[in-house]
């Protein structure tokens, strides 16, 4: 009788499919080529004030090649700011979230270029494999290898650990979180987190209300909340309290919980949404708040 | 928030609770079978059209007397992910309905679920409480449930306390008896102890709490 259990139990195993959300993860969108100001999708933040404008010649199209066991592939990014000065300057990394490409997210890479003044930080933005004009699939370990191209498409023109900020929204709190927990080409001296995932698990948890294991869902682990333990440099969180995607209570108070350095920030927004936290926090109050984290 | 909301809808297209038509509200007669297959789940809004989630599974029942009926379901999109899913049960019969009184039956239920990804198991008891009335020369079966899922983790991810631990639904449908094939139409309020808001997916509910569900399903009898 156990080998008939056994057997019967191997079938229906064996009748299962392969079906994964992983790539539902990845709302990805290819372009042909990049718009930024010209953009005519929606994007997020609508359209922000003439004041926060960058000019043409502050914006550099740039590319360097990712590598994972996936293969190579040609990752795109904008660099706002001076190239020649990312030898010497401060650089914000900044790992946008999982919708569409760099062109949706080219506000909220324009407000960090005017953190603490109009360029006084260098920012590097970039596409995940599968985003805009970057080659490639997106998945989990490939943002990881992803963003460690970017790191070493900024040591390559002299950017050093000691002058790197890592700013990671939505899905991008995932490789920002890695990267800042452990080891790669450059190990980031900040991190800020805006919106961030708990996990992948969460999510699932929070759609059933039951204790599911993610595994019935996807591969993707997103494991920000474990993660989170191993940074010990000083970290800064936002998060909307009216996040109707991750709600700051199951994802962004965990993350932060978990935050086992000295020198944690917390700013929880009133009214924010997932995509408006900038806006609704007013853009010179978040501005200030993140030039005020960088520097003190 | 569209992009994000596709992902989240996916995300959850097979989310468990109250998944599937009740699968047996009036016990069988001793030795009489069933099969059957269902199709259906809570009701979300997607790209700004309310649906029901597109849920399948397929039942098998068996009547071990007059009283007594067992039954075992096999959740067909779950397997489609890796996740074998099955419900097994008895449907005992309490009252028999008497004219205008409704029969009472009551289903204990064991959920279980495994993946084939990481080898992760989940149980889940439950117990359905039945209320039906036959009618009409072909004994047609209009009924009322109440069904209650009971989650015995203490914690969830990254060793958070599991707060909820009943989950309660309540719902009404009903059996139409062909000569060949039974078809069944059953509206459910999942959870309405529970918050919809700020959780991923746009549940439709009343206010803040719980969802609507949807279901429809086909049985024959040998």
């Amino acid at each position: 009788m156990k080998k008939e259990i056994i057997t019967v139990f191997m079938l229906m195993m064996g009748l299962t499919s392969c079906l994964r959300l992983d790539s539902q993860l990845f709302n990805s969108e290819v372009l042909s080529e990049y718009k930024f100001e010209t953009y005519a999708g929606s994007r997020e933040l609508g359209t922000l004030p003439a004041t926060y404008a960058v000019a043409d010649s502050m914006r550099h199209l740039v590319t360097f090649t990712s590598n994972s066991s996936d293969g190579a592939a040609k990752l795109y990014g904008v660099y706002l700011g001076e190239l020649n000065k990312i030898a010497t300057d401060t650089v914000i990394l900044y790992c946008h979230g999982n919708a569409k490409h760099m062109d949706n997210y080219w506000n909220r890479a324009k407000l960090l270029a005017h953190v603490g003044g109009k360029h006084r930080f260098g920012v590097l933005m970039f596409d995940y494999r599968g985003y805009g004009m970057s080659e490639g699939k997106s998945s989990e370990k490939n943002i990881y290898a992803d963003a460690d191209a970017a790191l070493k498409w900024l040591q390559s023109k002299g950017l050093t650990s000691s002058r790197l900020i890592v700013y990671g929204y939505s899905l991008g709190s995932a490789p920002s979180t890695e990267v800042a927990a452990n080891t790669y080409s450059l190990q980031p001296i900040k991190l800020l987190l805006e919106a961030p995932f708990a996990s992948s698990e969460v999510m699932v948890q929070d759609a059933s209300k039951l204790a599911l294991p993610g595994s019935y869902f996807t591969s993707a682990k997103i494991n920000n909340a474990d993660k989170i333990r191993n940074v010990k440099i000083p970290f800064m969180w936002m998060h909307g309290t009216a996040d109707s995607f991750l709600s700051i209570h199951t994802h962004g108070e965990v993350v932060y919980k978990n935050y086992s350095g000295k020198k944690g920030e917390a700013h929880r927004i009133t009214g924010a949404e997932h995509g408006d936290l900038p806006m609704i926090w007013g853009y010179e109050n978040y501005i200030n708040a993140v030039y005020q984290f960088i520097t003190k | 928030m569209y992009v994000l909301k596709i992902f989240t809808v996916t995300f959850t297209a097979f989310t468990l609770l109250a998944c599937n038509t009740t699968r047996v509200v009036k016990p069988l007669s001793k030795g009489e079978k069933q099969v059957g297959a269902g199709l259906g789940g809570a009701l979300i809004t997607f790209v700004g059209v309310p649906m029901p989630l597109p849920l399948t599974n397929v039942y098998g029942a068996y009547g071990l007397n007059d009283r007594t009926t067992a039954f075992a379901s096999l959740h067909t999109t779950a397997l489609l992910f890796g996740v074998f899913q099955t419900d097994i049960g008895v449907n005992q019969n309490l009252l028999k309905q008497k004219k205008y009184i409704p029969g009472i039956s009551v289903s204990p239920i064991a959920n279980l679920m495994f993946d084939k990804w990481d080898g992760n198991f989940s149980f889940y008891p439950q117990v359905d409480l039945n209320a039906y009335w036959n009618y009409g020369k072909k004994q047609h079966l209009l009924f009322t449930t109440f069904n209650n899922w009971f989650e015995l983790r203490k914690t969830k991810a990254h060793n958070e306390t599991q707060t909820t631990h009943w989950l309660p639904s309540i719902g009404v449908g009903h059996q139409w008896h062909g000569n060949k094939l039974n078809w069944q139409l059953e509206a459910k309020y999942i959870a309405p102890n529970q918050p919809n808001k700020n959780i991923v997916v746009d549940y439709i509910g009343l206010g803040d709490k719980g969802t609507f569900g949807l279901y429809i399903g086909v049985s024959r009898k040998f």
